[in-house]
Parts: structure tokens; C-alpha cells; sequence
């Protein structure tokens, strides 16, 4: 029995006409049918449990994929405390990367002491934004707030952060890094891990590693994801989806790939490695932005995602704006029972066989194991699996 | 899709820094690094090599419990690796 949680086995070798990539899964893609059965209630508690690493925005989908099938209409502050959850499970996810994984590929060792902290202080602030614990149940009407110990909370985190990743208070980092040439301010001025990285793609020329082209996947309609999950290659879809016939990315990357930083580093960089990693930067520190913005006003206002679903009844489609990318849940209910349940992730559009991360890969330089292999890890951490990864290399060197 | 499994840790080593656990009938070694006060015997959640948090044992056993009544495990046991799919790079 290989790992439970499934693994992403990338294989990258060296051919007459150059490197070519196979990645292959073993993750579970279908498991979630077997929420089939229960009543909608249990399914938004259960699931979170068994999809825990990214639970928030699983319980986002879960919750408004029901909704919308019982016919629920959230009220928007429960949808923005909602929306706040999963933003703070992003910055959490992509601190993870950036103080563990990304000390790694310098050769230092990972900040493990800085992220237990943020472990402690992203729990305190999900305790004191869902104090009941039901924040993502079907129908839930309150969205408590302690706001002023959130607020203390957050601003322990911005103090933490500016000490240990921008060198600058998150915000003020906004100000002064909104386009390329506050970027390279930044980078000269600044000497933590994250500034060391990026700098030293720069300085060695590995800035622009990794181009694919790989176009961001559009605003799908409810019901073309309903016709592409319940369509009865459904579990090829979900195992590796394509948009109008190719592979899509969906990521940080291309969620801001429209602010004036991102697209300042990738008209001087391309869609590489840089203008990944500091994707994930920028999006910590908006997200940080958005969460000061939310304490400091006593109605908030939601992004409000799509009203769901009435095409049909009793089906409903959930999307969260999860770490990775897009996030999608399908739910079909019928007489107050789950009748199928599909979840597709991130992680199947960005390490499709034929997407993202494959042609970066294969795009890579021939070089010698050890640049070639930490070229490759720095990419796929770019493009962040949730699930462990082998790679292996293989063909010898021309 | 982010699926978690409680894994028990089965030994930690001299200096309480790693573990190995198990998840099911898989062995990995894991950091402690993340959590405080791990014993042999605790139940945590694993996240790319590392313990994210500390289960209670009713935590674990209810959520493993879940696992084995949806039928997951089996579905683990019989997990085919999805290669069907040529290579991608530089093809002909």
C-alpha cells in the first residue's frame, strides 16, 4: 500500500532531443463520492476532517457546494468571515514554502522556530474568528468576531513577518514594492531568506527558468464544470482536467498575475521561476492587507462568489480561492441525502501530465544531476504540490 | 485535495527532533519540529514530512473510523498509478 494521501512521482529524463517529463499520481481523486449517502450536515463536518491540510478552504467549497444545492443563500457576513478563514489558511500555506522549503534550496537551514509561532498565531485567529465552530455549516447565521483580539492577533503576525520574510512591515513592504523597480529596492536592501532567493535567481541567471506556455484557466460557468464532473469520463476529468482541449494553470501566480509587481517581474523575467516565487510573496502580503482592512471595518463587504447554482435543483457547484489555485466541489442532494460528491483540486490542473509544471520541467537546461535537480525542486515548489513528491532523474548527460 | 491522515508516531529519536510514524500500514519518518510535546503513541497530522498538529486519540480514531467506513483504505490499497499519458518535452 504506497502513501495513503497519494504522491506525485515526477520522472525527468534526459533524451537525443532534450529533457522530457512523465509525472504520475496515485492521489485518491474520487474518494470524496463516498460522502454519498449522508445528510448534508454530517458531509460539512465530516469532510473537513479527511481534506484537514487545507480544511478552511474545503469546508468553503463544502459548505456553499451544499448550500447551493439545498437552496441556501448565505448572508454575506457569514460568506466574508468565511472567505477570511481561507485567506489566512493561504498565508499560512505559503509561509510554509517560503520559510521551510525555501531555506532548503539556499543550503540554510528551514525557519522552523518562525513557523511554529505562525502555526500558534494562525490557530488563534481561526478560534477567534469561528469562536462556535460553525461558522461552515449549511445555513450557519452568525459570524461572530472577537475583532479586537483578532486584531492583536494579526498584528503580532505583521510584526513577525516583517522581522522574518519582507524586512518591512507587511504593509509598508506593499507600498514600496508595487512595481519592479521597488522590487530591486528591495532585494538590495533587504537580507532575509526570501530577498536571498530571489536575489540569487537573479544573480544566477536562473530568473526566467521554467517558461511554459501554459495559459491561466478562465472563469469556467457553473454549468460547464457540471457537464465536465458528472459526465461519465467524470474521473478522468478529475484525475487530469483540460480546458477546450489543453491543460490550464491555476495558481497564485495567476490569480495576481494582473497586479503591477507581478507584471513588471514577468515582462522583465517571463512567466518563470522569479515571477512564481514572488507570487506567493505578494499574495501573503495582500491577504495580510485584506485581513487589516476586514478588523478595521465594522461591515465588511465580501467578494461574494457566484449566487449558486439554480440551473438545476439539488445540484451545487463550491469554489474556494484555495493556496493552490482553484478549488471546486460538486455536490448532487437529494431528499435532504448527498447523492454524489466530486472534488477537484489544484493539484491535478498543475501537474497534469501535459500542464504546468511537465513543460517547465522539460524546458529546463541540460546541466549536470545536482544544478539540474535543484533547478527542478525549485520549480515545483514554485508551483507547490500539497502532497509529497519523488523526483528522479535519469538518461545520462550528453 | 489535501487528504490527511492521522498517523501515530511509533519512535522518536535521541534528541526528539524526527519521528517515524505510521499511516496505515506505511512507515514515514516525519520533523517534530512543529509541535511541542510529542510522545510515542500521540496521533498527528502530517504535512510533507513534517507533524502540522497533535490529535486527541478520539480525534484520530473517529476520523480513522470515517477512513474505514467510506472505504477509503481499500481504495488506497488498489491506487494505480495514473502514467497512461506520454512523456512531456520535447517530442517529435
Amino acid at each position: 500500500m504506497s502513501d495513503p494521501a497519494g504522491t506525485l512521482n515526477i520522472q525527468l529524463e534526459r533524451t537525443s532531443r532534450g529533457l522530457t517529463c512523465r509525472i504520475a499520481s496515485t492521489r485518491p481523486v474520487t474518494a470524496a463520492d463516498r460522502f454519498a449517502g449522508r445528510a448534508p450536515a454530517a458531509t460539512a463536518a465530516l469532510l473537513p476532517l479527511l481534506y484537514s491540510i487545507c480544511a478552511k478552504a474545503q469546508a468553503f467549497a463544502c459548505v456553499a457546494s451544499l448550500e447551493g444545492a439545498c437552496g441556501l443563500l448565505p448572508a454575506p457576513a457569514v460568506v466574508a468571515r468565511r472567505q477570511r478563514m481561507v485567506s489566512v489558511e493561504t498565508i499560512r500555506e505559503h509561509l510554509w514554502r517560503i520559510l521551510l522549503d525555501w531555506p532548503r534550496l539556499l543550503g540554510e537551514a528551514p525557519d522552523r522556530a518562525t513557523m511554529a509561532k505562525i502555526l500558534s498565531l494562525v490557530k488563534d485567529l481561526f478560534r477567534l474568528s469561528d469562536p462556535e465552530g460553525d461558522l461552515f455549516r449549511p445555513g450557519a447565521s452568525s459570524a461572530a468576531l472577537d475583532r479586537r483580539g483578532a486584531a492583536r492577533v494579526l498584528a503580532d503576525l505583521d510584526d513577525l513577518l516583517a522581522r522574518q520574510v519582507f524586512g518591512a512591515h507587511p504593509a509598508r513592504w506593499l507600498d514600496e514594492v508595487h512595481d519592479g523597480g521597488g522590487f530591486d529596492r528591495w532585494l538590495e536592501t533587504v537580507d532575509t531568506c526570501a530577498a536571498r532567493l530571489l536575489r540569487g535567481l537573479i544573480d544566477a541567471d536562473e530568473a526566467a527558468l521554467g517558461q511554459a506556455d501554459v495559459t491561466g484557466l478562465p472563469e469556467l460557468r457553473d454549468a460547464d464544470l457540471i457537464a465536465l464532473i458528472d459526465a461519465p469520463e467524470g474521473a478522468d476529468f478529475l484525475a487530469r482536467p483540460t480546458w477546450e482541449g489543453g491543460a490550464r494553470e491555476t495558481s497564485p501566480f495567476t490569480r495576481r498575475a494582473g497586479c503591477g509587481l507581478i507584471r513588471d517581474l514577468t515582462d522583465r523575467h517571463g512567466r518563470g521561476l522569479l515571477s512564481r516565487l514572488a507570487a506567493q510573496l505578494l499574495e501573503v502580503a495582500l491577504l495580510l492587507a485584506e485581513a487589516r482592512r476586514e478588523l478595521a471595518t465594522e461591515t465588511p463587504e465580501p467578494i461574494l462568489p457566484p449566487a449558486p447554482m439554480m440551473a438545476a435543483a439539488g445540484i451545487g457547484i463550491g469554489r474556494a480561492d484555495a493556496a493552490r489555485g482553484l478549488l471546486v466541489h460538486l455536490a448532487r442532494v437529494e431528499r435532504e441525502r448527498v447523492t454524489s460528491y466530486r472534488i477537484l483540486a489544484p493539484t491535478e490542473w498543475n501537474f497534469h501530465p501535459r500542464g504546468i509544471l511537465a513543460l517547465s520541467l522539460a524546458a529546463l537546461p541540460d546541466a549536470a544531476d545536482d544544478v539540474l535537480r535543484r533547478q527542478a525542486e525549485l520549480l515545483i515548489m514554485a508551483t507547490d504540490p500539497c502532497v509529497a513528491f519523488a523526483l528522479a532523474l535519469s538518461g545520462p548527460r550528453a | 485535495m489535501c487528504l490527511a491522515i492521522p498517523a501515530r508516531i511509533t519512535q522518536i529519536d535521541a534528541v526528539g527532533e524526527n519521528a517515524l510514524v505510521a499511516i496505515g500500514a506505511v512507515t514515514k519518518e516525519i520533523s517534530l519540529a512543529l509541535i511541542d510535546d510529542a510522545a510515542i503513541g500521540d496521533y498527528v497530522l502530517v504535512h510533507v514530512g513534517y507533524a502540522l498538529n497533535k490529535l486527541s486519540e478520539e480525534e484520530a480514531e473517529y476520523t480513522l473510523k470515517l477512513l474505514e467506513e467510506i472505504g477509503l483504505f481499500d481504495e488506497m490499497q488498489d491506487a494505480a498509478t495514473l502514467a497512461s499519458e506520454p512523456p512531456t518535452g520535447h517530442q517529435a
